[in-house]
């Protein structure tokens, strides 16, 4: 729009009412000296009003810049002292009812007649300068949503030249802005990531497509840190791409540790020497290693194929299959069990076997970590073991025997046969001095009476000492019943003397045993419970066998004398003891029977009170047959 | 002299051949009276010493007793005297036995009031010297 100048202070009617800028003359203290309509118009003033008044007092201006108001002085509408402005343009609004109306002042001096004042021609620019508002705001928010990023955003050509960059801090820069922007990436970085880089720009432009690398941090400053590096064409510019750069860092140490975990769970799975075997929760193999291989002798893949309890002992899948739903329903957190597995070859192998579930986040069971252990080898060392200190215990116990018995033959030595023997010397001493004929025969008497005893007793140790060396003895199958018909014959006599009752139960009819032993031991029970009877009542004597645990007991009960336990057990079955007074006794008996059933490893016992009977208890060893 | 006046000697074995022998042999010594009383087990000596006063002689009574016999041994006899201090004061103790065995020695300890062990087989001359012992 062209403004006559020269005829601003008698604006022409033409300007005065069909321009459609605004204008204003003013003196130097800013009185209106004239405005047209459409000054009128857009400030909204009527004309009579402004006539003489100042127009900075009139209408309260306001700053483009940050909307608030001038000082009114200040307002560019008069002239000050050292002002010396030709010409000036600047934006200034007004409210009119909450609402701003902006408009770009021209304001020039003039000089006319006395007169020096200022012309102002203005008009709207509302609409710019709203709609530049509007993109300041958007610029503003931008701003505040890029620091609000954890990311480095840059702008760069296709060429790898920075451009521009957004960063909430600008201490994760590689470089100062000054110092990088508009210069390239292969200035600034290692080859190794540059050219890649650009490589990656020029792709994304070429293909319209975004691109993704990542990399670790080429400076000392942030050694060690990863980062992503996305490259997203700007299509506006066409020749721009944004780099989007973030740190990765803890996401790839978290990523390297889950893969680092993963590689040892693999090296432990696959390596072990434990048979390891993941299963489903029906007990189907997902995956097995090679040490289960081994000791199933099943390929990976035909195990692949198989559940667990298709080559377990029968005997041992329905304790596995308790065990297992327990595990699932999250009742245990692992077991252990010895169990047997069939070995592709067919023979079974023991295995300690442990299984673990493995529950998901909302503690579903996912599926079971079964490791497996051969124990065969240890399950047969621990048989041999076994059976070696069985072995060793029965021959520690005949050696104790053994050593007891040959501590009774020292005592029965010190006793019954140094006793009788140191008679002799002295019947002899007397026989060679005395010259009285009747005591030279009685004492050649006594001497024939103590060679007899002395012979008695040395056949007596020698039939026990034919016990210990029993490798003549004959095993054959006693009948109790049989046998102890025989024993009953050779006390018939006294039996019926003594109006004895005997009663027998043979819950074991049989045993595997020296029939001779047997009879014997048979015999000097019953005659111990048929000599040492009570004078008050009839002897009733009660035999019986019963099945053991380790084998048949044999119990011979009577209603006799008994015997003062407390006392005389020590020596109860000590050789030439005798304990009552007034019977006929050698005292050889149950030293004899005991001989013979320790000599073959078995037991003999008593229970027995003075007056209340006694109990002799014979436990047999059987061989087996 | 009287027989309130003659030594008691005691034997106690189960050995009957033995008693007669000792018997014999007390026979043939002279030096003073003596009164013999054998006895084949302790518990019939136990019940004999019961009954009879032997402490009103003159002389102590004297003792021998055998290690091994049937119902009570000479150390279980042993064990019962050793309570009745009147007795064991008054009266000689020897135990006579065939055992040489090392646990018989060791028991000897047991019973200080014990003076002496006779070994079978034993002359007549040893016994005369402890009869002749006075204390």
């Amino acid at each position: 729009m062209h403004l006559q100048r020269d005829s601003l202070s008698t604006p022409s009617a033409q300007t005065e009412c069909s321009g459609l800028e605004g204008l204003i003359t003013i003196l130097e203290d800013g009185s209106i000296l004239h405005l047209n309509a459409r000054a009128c118009e857009l400030l909204g003033l009527g004309k009579t009003e402004t006539k003489g008044k100042k127009l900075h007092e009139l209408i309260t201006f306001y700053s483009s810049d940050d909307t608030s108001a001038p000082v009114a002085e200040l307002t560019p509408f008069q002239i000050r002292p050292d002002d010396n402005r030709i010409h000036e343009e600047k934006i200034l609004g007004i409210a009119i009812e909450d609402k701003f109306k902006w408009f770009v002042f021209h304001i020039n001096p003039f000089r006319e007649e006395d007169k020096t004042g200022l012309q102002l021609s203005f008009f709207d620019v509302s609409k710019l300068v709203n709609q530049n508002q509007s993109l300041k705001d958007k610029q503003h928010q931008l701003q505040l949503l890029v620091a609000s990023l954890n990311d480095l955003v840059f702008e760069v050509t296709d060429t790898g030249v920075f451009k521009n960059y957004w960063t909430n801090d600008t201490k994760q820069l590689f470089y100062p802005p000054e110092e990088f922007l508009n210069k390239s990436l292969t200035e600034l970085f290692p080859a190794d990531l540059a050219i890649p880089t650009i490589q990656l720009i020029q792709n994304s432009l070429k293909l319209d497509r975004e691109f993704k690398m990542e990399f670790q941090s080429p400076s000392e400053q942030h050694k060690g840190k990863w980062y992503s590096l996305q490259i997203k064409p700007i299509h506006r510019t066409q020749n721009r791409v944004a780099l989007v750069i973030s740190d990765i860092t803890k996401q790839i140490e978290s990523t390297e540790k889950i893969r680092f975990n993963e590689h040892k769970f693999n090296q432990a799975f696959h390596f072990s020497g434990l048979g390891i075997a993941l299963t489903d929760l029906d007990g189907y193999c997902i995956e097995s290693n090679q040490t289960l291989t081994k000791i199933l002798g099943y390929s990976q893949e035909e195990m692949s194929t198989t559940r667990f309890s298709t080559n377990t002992h029968p005997d041992d899948v329905e304790r596995e299959i308790e065990l297992r739903k327990k595990l699932i329903r999250g009742e245990i957190e692992s077991f252990t069990i010895q169990k047997r597995y069939r070995h592709k070859l067919g023979h079974y192998v023991w295995c300690s076997v442990t299984i673990a579930a493995v529950f998901d986040n909302a503690d579903m069971p996912l599926f079971l970590i079964v490791q497996v252990q051969d124990i065969s080898e240890s399950k047969k060392n621990i048989e041999i073991l076994k059976r070696q200190k069985l072995e060793s215990d029965l021959v520690k116990m005949d050696l104790e025997t053994k050593v007891r018995q040959l501590e009774e033959f020292a005592h029965i030595l010190a006793h019954n046969l140094k006793g009788p023997l140191s008679n002799m010397p002295m019947l002899i001493d007397e026989l060679q001095v005395t010259k009285d004929e009747e005591v030279k025969t009685e004492f050649l008497n006594l001497l024939k009476i103590s060679t007899g005893q002395l012979t008695e007793t040395l056949q007596e140790l020698g039939d026990i000492l034919e016990l210990r060396s029993n490798k003549s003895l004959v095993f054959e199958n006693c009948d109790f019943l049989q046998v102890y018909h025989k024993v009953k014959q050779q006390y018939i006599e006294e039996i019926q003397q003594k109006n004895a009752t005997i009663s027998v139960e043979f819950n074991v009819a049989n045993i595997h045993y020296p029939k001779i032993y047997l009879e014997s031991i048979l015999s000097n029970l019953i005659s111990n419970s048929l000599r040492f009877t009570a004078k008050d009542k009839a002897p009733y004597i009660e035999i019986r066998t019963t099945l053991e645990e380790d084998g048949t007991l044999l119990t011979v009960r009577d209603n006799g004398l008994g015997i003062n336990l407390p006392k005389y057990k020590s020596q109860l079955f000590m050789f030439k003891k005798v304990f009552h007074r007034g019977f006929e006794s050698k005292g050889v008996g149950l030293f004899l029977t005991r001989y013979q059933v320790e000599s073959l490893g078995g037991k003999i016992d008593v229970q027995s009170e003075p007056n209340e009977g006694s109990v002799f208890s014979v436990k047999f060893l059987e061989r087996k047959q | 002299m009287n027989q309130e006046n003659k030594r008691k000697v005691i034997l106690i074995d189960d050995n009957a051949i033995l008693r007669t022998i000792f018997g014999y042999m007390l026979q043939g010594f002279a030096d003073y009276p003596i009164e013999f009383f054998p006895f084949k087990n302790a518990l019939d000596a136990l019940d004999f010493l019961e009954s009879h006063d032997i402490s009103t002689s003159s002389e102590p009574a004297i003792l021998f007793v055998d290690i091994s016999m049937p119902f009570m041994t000479g150390w279980e006899l042993m064990d019962i005297l050793e309570d009745r201090t009147d007795f064991i004061e008054q009266t000689q103790i020897f135990i006579i036995s065939s055992s040489t065995s090392q646990s018989d020695q060791e028991q000897l300890a047991n019973y200080p009031f014990i003076s002496g062990f006779i070994l079978k087989p034993f002359g007549k001359e040893q016994l005369y010297e402890i009869l002749r012992v006075r204390i």
